[in-house]
């Protein structure tokens, strides 16, 4: 008996011993989670098998979920203390996570590298600036253009989109693509894509080129309500309860959720990430500037980003990891993936961003744009203000109250919110 | 009239009806088959008959994502659950609904009320619980919590149980038969449509969680499930319906596989339950 005991235990330190060993000799293992589509998992196989190789002892796992997804598991991930060591962030979302505590201070890391953030574009770094460093850095610029189906512009006889035109020309084109094509008394073709309820793909751009801005985040203050803000509701509004000439999303989900990939509507103002979706469409397409407005021309630019858990075990590593995925090698290959424009100047100039061989469009025209881009606002309590203001602007589109009284319900939820957010 | 004649012309109504019901309800089902069948060129077309059938949407899934071992994980993890549940659920009912004893009414009414609970409440305190027992990353918490009972299950079968004459379970208890004896013997064999239906619901409650999987492993290929995975595609290939529907279709085959062999054991136990 005594003898077995003394076995058992013997085996058992053994073990432990090996166990023991086998932990401190094995690799730092960091854990990244993005969103994305399958092609980001192939993209992000290929990059985790180079960022191993230049940095021996660190073992990378990367997963990616859809964008709904990949917000509910990180709040429980972080929640529950299980965070991963490196997760993409939306400059949208950022300083409600920064707030939470959640993030890492990079800052220090920063400052000790200084020509790290030479060649990055300054308005993507703008968004991730805090009044106490930075917390996260931006992987990726979206900036948004006027994508037209040449096709559909041929059948009806209108000339093509221009670098000159104005709001009130994409309203009088749209108006006359939007068709009733068989004759049923219900429209079956649209002039214009465009998300109405987010800001960022239409309704911010106007609001600036007709000389409006969005949202004051330092004194809380919702300037949707402005007078150079309500013509340009009245022009949207005028679009989509007049003319017609933008379906709603109600019009448009038996067509999936992008009219303009279904070919039921020309135009479409969206981001580079449409691209990659638009590229195997059986039509004609190219893409222009965002028309101009009264005051000026205006495209939102927004940029998804790389953070670090604040309860991450390996700081030094993780920040090897960021460094690479907005260093040159990595963005370059992004760039090849076709859905964002990297945020390295030089690659933006390379024929890894501009020669996409699947996309023979302008893409410099995405860069051009960083000109008159503005950056979509960010600030604390974000999430919360776009769904009390998207809550109103649905109202409005679907025609239950006017424009200018759910403008009003916008303000008044969206100044709640911010009060409460201070 | 006819008496006959009255029958036969009620008997027409009637599966006129019926089939009128069943073909509004496999109607988006065929559609699904169909869409899945067809090119993407080819995907608004309305008729019904895909105008050239391709099976290259199976293919082309089968390239983007390893679909199998995705099933694979799904179908493993769904199995256990519903063992666990139908084992667990039944013990529980068939205490409640055969034995007397102090407090039970009362057990079973705080039974009820976690009915009541929301997911969103439990959700934090179960992962930091399961973290702790160092079980997060691992398939375990997609099932072990099945094999701990549950109100839905557990009501539901006890109910059912009380529908079997308590006057059997006393005489095998006069005859010298065991607790357990008569739980395994006399009421899960008498119960079998209760069971079956019941293994219906928890089968697809496992399959189509996608929550449980989503925070409780890795989000790769090769540890996470199904929905898991049908919730990717959906963010890269949104309105491409040939794809989707290919996908969706090999994700809700195991369910109709399931209920087909539910089915058999619903008409056996129908046909069984004739006995006085």
């Amino acid at each position: 008996m005594a003898d077995w005991l003394g076995r058992v235990s013997r085996g058992i330190a053994f073990a432990s011993s090996v166990l023991w060993c086998s932990t401190a000799l094995a690799d730092t293992e960091l854990r990244m989670t993005l969103f994305g589509g399958p092609v980001d998992i192939a993209v992000w196989q290929k990059l985790s098998a180079d960022f191993e190789k230049t940095h021996p002892g660190i073992k990378l796992k990367v997963e990616v979920n859809d964008w709904d997804s990949y917000w509910e598991k990180l709040r429980v991930l972080v929640a529950g203390g299980t965070a991963p060591d490196v997760f993409a962030m939306d400059a949208s979302n950022y300083p409600d996570w920064q707030a939470r505590g959640a993030l890492l201070k990079l800052q220090p890391f920063v400052d000790a590298e200084p020509d790290l953030l030479k060649g990055v574009f300054p308005i993507s770094l703008e968004a991730y600036k805090t009044p106490d460093g930075y917390y996260g850095l931006p992987r990726d610029i979206q900036t948004i253009a006027l994508f037209y189906n040449k096709d559909m512009f041929d059948a009806a006889g209108v000339a093509y989109p221009t670098d000159n035109w104005t709001w009130d020309d994409l309203r009088a084109a749209a108006k006359q693509l939007t068709k009733d094509k068989n004759g049923d008394g219900t429209i079956d073709q649209w002039g214009l894509f465009a998300e109405l309820i987010d800001m960022e793909v239409f309704w911010s751009s106007v609001l600036w080129s007709y000389g409006a801005e969005i949202v004051d985040g330092k004194n809380g203050k919702t300037l949707i309500g402005s007078a150079e803000a309500m013509k340009a509701w009245n022009f949207i509004a005028g679009m989509v309860l007049d003319d017609k000439s933008i379906p709603t999303s109600e019009q448009l989900r038996q067509f999936g959720l992008d009219g303009f990939q279904a070919g039921v509507t020309a135009m479409s103002v969206t981001g580079h990430w449409s691209v990659p979706d638009y590229t195997p469409a059986t039509f004609k397409w190219g893409v222009a500037p965002m028309p101009k407005g009264p005051v000026e021309r205006a495209t939102s630019i927004n940029s998804a980003g790389f953070t670090i858990s604040s309860t991450t075990q390996h700081p030094k590593e993780a920040w090897e990891l960021l460094k690479f995925a907005i260093g040159p090698h990595a963005q370059e290959e992004l760039a090849q993936v076709g859905y964002a424009i990297p945020i390295q100047e030089v690659i933006t100039a390379s024929p890894a961003y501009l020669v996409q061989e699947k996309a023979p469009i302008d893409h410099k025209l995405f860069v051009d744009a960083l000109a008159y881009a503005h950056l979509k606002p960010v600030f604390k309590g974000y999430e919360e203000w776009a769904s009390a203001v998207g809550d109103a602007l649905h109202r409005a589109w679907s025609g239950e109250i006017p424009i200018a009284d759910a403008i009003n319900e916008a303000v008044a939820a969206g100044d709640d919110v911010l009060a409460n957010n201070r | 009239m006819s008496r006959r004649a009255e029958e036969v012309r009620g008997n027409v109504i009637a599966v006129t009806l019926l089939l009128a019901g069943g073909i509004i309800m496999v109607a988006p089902f065929i559609w699904m088959v169909s869409t899945s069948l067809k090119l993407p060129a080819d995907q608004y077309s309305r008729s019904l008959i895909p105008p050239i059938f391709t099976l290259a949407n199976y293919h082309d899934i089968w390239t983007i994502m390893p679909l199998h071992t995705m099933l694979w994980n799904s179908l493993k993890i769904a199995l256990i659950a519903t063992f666990g549940q139908l084992l667990t659920c039944s013990m529980g009912a068939f205490i409640f609904a055969v034995t007397r004893f102090r407090g039970r009414d009362a057990l079973f009414f705080l039974l009820l009320i976690t009915l009541m609970v929301p997911q969103q409440i439990t959700t934090i305190p179960q992962f930091i619980l399961f973290k702790w027992l160092g079980l997060y990353g691992t398939q375990v918490p997609m099932y072990l919590p099945s094999f701990l009972g549950g109100a839905f299950g557990t009501f539901l079968l006890r109910q059912y149980f009380k529908t079997i004459p308590i006057e059997l379970a006393e005489a095998a208890r006069i005859d010298g038969a065991s607790l357990l004896t008569i739980y395994w013997r006399i009421y899960l064999p008498l119960a079998k449509p209760a069971l079956a239906a019941f293994a219906i619901f928890a089968f697809m409650f496992s399959w189509n969680d996608l929550f449980t999987a989503l925070i409780y492993l890795p989000s790769d290929m090769q540890t996470t499930t199904l929905p898991v995975g049908l919730a990717l595609l959906q963010q890269q290939y949104a309105g491409k319906w040939t794809l989707m529907m290919a996908a969706v279709l090999i994700s809700v085959a195991p369910i109709i596989v399931a209920f087909l062999i539910a089915q058999k054991q619903f008409i056996e136990g129908i046909s069984m339950s004739g006995f006085k």
